[in-house]
């Protein structure tokens, strides 16, 4: 370098020590301005997360208002069905928009009011919340007509309905009341629900449990019923209650709320026989205890009145899912929907195994599962459940007419005369002919190698009892 | 009766406060769904601010660079530019004295002819004496302008460090600047994630 000639000079050293003061100083200057710079830069940021914060809390105000809303509507939707079920009255809903303001439908004023006319009356939507909340004065009396009634949850019914279940299916009986608790409690199944495989797919760890077993503590034989049929075991009472509770939710909604109808549904017996009455009545006198039955569940009404907010839209959606699982297998199905096609499957299952078992065409199965009795299904229940055989029975059978002759012989059951197969018969003849018709069976029943059960008997020999001739022959042995 | 009337009044109240109760929580939502747009809109006007004047800085950053490169060479030469007019002004200085020198020595030697031998001696000692000046002056002025050569030189090398120095400073300062708008360059990081 030609300056390094001149290192030596006092001037150069002035000049290089005046540089070296002027390092210190633009440092000195910059050590603040970059502090300043990086304090901003700390500030801006904190401030930006505090505007994220709240604009998170807003968020959360937002969201927490539109749930409000939701509810608000779910309740208006339940008081609408309510009122529809109690008025028979349709709803006309309406809501003043835009469109109604501009094309001078509407005032400014009344954007976004809601009403809901029932005939000839129309109420807002402070007043339907009101009378779905039931805190009204006299000013809903009308809309009432009754005096205020208490309200009751889903679950309050739902917990009513386990119990009176678990009381009727011994879960709560020592086996000397009656009840079959060891066998339920050993299986930790409260609502004793017979096994089949689909319960086993939707309840991890529930398996087949015993057979069941009749009065004597003997599995039931064949020909009857329960042949067959298992507990279910399940993995914990836990499970076994949620399943209960499934199950006995989808039969109350099935039922229509009818304790009667709901006890032969979740029995499987005859909604006249006994035990169903007793069932059913005591199902009433815990739901008159414990719930306001006469109101209903909560929402239970309501839905089925069908009116929604956004209802077109929600019907739209829901056919197009129903399409989009068709079309995706992929897409899960709902537990709803889950539940209702295991329960297709096993009761289409069942009536293969007792077609199979019984060697009945399952087209005559069918026929006898949409109700369509013949004369043969008639008669084969009527042994089979072993009824008296009286004039009375055989005409609800609907084995024949009774032939008054006269008055007197309303009373008189020996002079009661049916008509069968075009012949008239005294309830003496009828009942010596059915002791006849009890005694083939019983031979027949010892001849395993022809007939395998008074079921079998009979519908063995549907094609000769074809016709009322031919059924009188074979009852009373006459032509 | 005026019982009655206040609670027609109060249910009157309450009914309407539903109603409008509804209307303001849509009213809020709108309200959050602009404020969200606004929030996101800013920050993202915010991202690109803070890139532009990246790109700026960065363009500096490389200008200063340039010129802490050409400063060594632009000291260099000022410093050859001195030399250079301080022998010149050397050159000259000697010019001048030489030039003197000779005008001494002929006026001298006609003062020695015109008066004669007997002040011949009066007059070589006059024109020793100025000689002796006249070298002595010219010692000076060299003194001088080598002083003034390394003063100069010395006001070029407190120029350079200065210069230097000061860019540095600047380029710290926009390396600081960098940091800080590096954070919100982006969306997320302009929304306060950065």
């Amino acid at each position: 370098m030609a300056r390094s000639k001149y290192s030596g000079s006092k001037y150069m050293r002035a000049a290089q020590s005046f540089g070296d003061y002027q390092k210190s100083i633009y440092e000195a200057s910059d050590f603040s301005e970059i502090g300043k710079i990086k304090a901003s830069a700390i500030e801006d940021r904190a401030s930006r997360q505090q505007k994220l914060f709240g604009l998170a809390s807003e968020a959360l105000v937002t969201v927490d208002k539109l749930q409000g809303i939701k509810k608000t509507e779910g309740k208006v939707e339940d008081a609408v069905g309510k009122y529809e079920e109690m008025s028979g009255e349709q709803i006309d809903y309406s809501k003043v928009s835009l469109k109604d303001i501009i094309s001078g439908d509407a005032k400014l004023s009344d954007y976004g009011k809601e009403s809901f006319k029932f005939g000839d009356q129309s109420y807002t939507q402070a007043e339907m919340l009101a009378y779905g909340e039931k805190s009204v004065d006299s000013k809903f009396d009308k809309m009432l007509g009754i005096e205020t009634p208490k309200t009751s949850s889903k679950g309050d019914f739902l917990d009513s309905l386990q119990g009176s279940v678990e009381q009727m299916e011994g879960y709560t009986k020592s086996a000397a009341e009656g009840g079959v608790s060891d066998e339920i409690r050993a299986n930790q199944n409260p609502g004793n629900i017979q096994w089949s495989e689909n319960i086993g797919k939707k309840y991890e760890g529930a398996s087949k449990g015993s057979a069941y077993k009749d009065a004597e503590g003997n599995p039931y034989a064949e020909g009857h019923e329960y042949h067959g049929k298992h507990h279910t075991k399940f993995e914990t009472v836990e499970q076994g209650r949620a399943a209960s509770r499934q199950i006995i939710e989808k039969h109350w909604e099935k039922a229509g709320g009818d304790a009667h109808k709901f006890a032969s549904n979740y029995t499987g017996q005859d909604i006249d026989s006994e035990e169903v009455r007793n069932y059913g009545s005591q199902i009433e006198r815990d739901l008159g205890k414990n719930t306001n039955y006469a109101q209903g569940w909560e929402g239970g009404k309501a839905e089925a009145s069908g009116w929604k907010y956004g209802e077109t839209r929600k019907k739209k959606y829901e056919k197009t899912r129903k399409q989009g699982i068709k079309d995706n297998p992929w897409l899960e199905q709902s537990d709803e929907e889950f539940w209702q096609e295991a329960e297709d499957d096993a009761a289409k299952q069942d009536l293969q195994d007792y077609a199979s078992e019984n060697e009945i065409p399952m087209k005559d199965l069918t026929r006898r599962e949409k109700g369509e009795l013949t004369i043969f299904d008639k008669i084969g229940d009527f042994i089979d459940n072993n009824k008296p055989m009286s004039v009375e029975s055989l005409e609800e059978a609907g084995l024949g007419e009774f032939a008054v002759q006269n008055e007197q012989e309303l009373f008189d059951d020996s002079k009661a005369v049916a008509e069968i197969g075009g012949k008239a018969v005294n309830q003496s003849q009828i009942d010596k002919a059915m002791e006849a018709a009890r005694g083939r069976i019983r031979r027949k029943e010892e001849e395993p190698s022809k007939f395998e059960s008074t079921m079998g008997y009979l519908f063995g020999k549907r094609d000769n009892l074809i016709s009322s001739r031919s059924l009188s022959e074979d009852i009373f042995g006459t032509k | 009766m005026w019982l009655r009337r206040l609670r027609q009044k109060r249910q009157r109240k309450e009914q309407k406060s539903s109603s409008d109760d509804d209307e303001v929580e849509w009213v809020q939502a709108a309200m959050f769904g602009l404020q969200l747009a606004s929030t996101i809109g800013g920050a993202s006007g915010k991202s690109k601010a803070s890139r532009s004047q990246l790109r700026a800085n960065n363009q500096a950053i490389g200008e200063i660079d340039s010129a802490l490169g050409s400063l060594e060479d632009t000291a260099l030469a000022r410093t050859e530019v001195a030399e250079e007019e301080s022998d010149v002004a050397f050159t000259e200085g000697a010019r001048q004295t030489s030039t003197m020198f000779d005008d001494l020595q002929r006026t001298t030697e006609d003062a020695s002819g015109k008066q004669g031998f007997a002040f011949s001696g009066e007059v070589q000692e006059n024109f020793e004496k100025m000689q002796h000046r006249m070298q002595d002056e010219f010692g000076v002025t060299k003194e001088n302008i080598d002083r003034n050569l390394e003063k100069t030189v010395a006001s070029i090398e407190e120029w350079k460090m200065g210069e230097t120095e000061r860019l540095q400073s600047e380029k710290r300062k926009l390396r600081a600047q960098n940091d800080s708008l590096r954070g919100t360059s982006s969306i997320f990081g302009a929304l306060g994630f950065g």
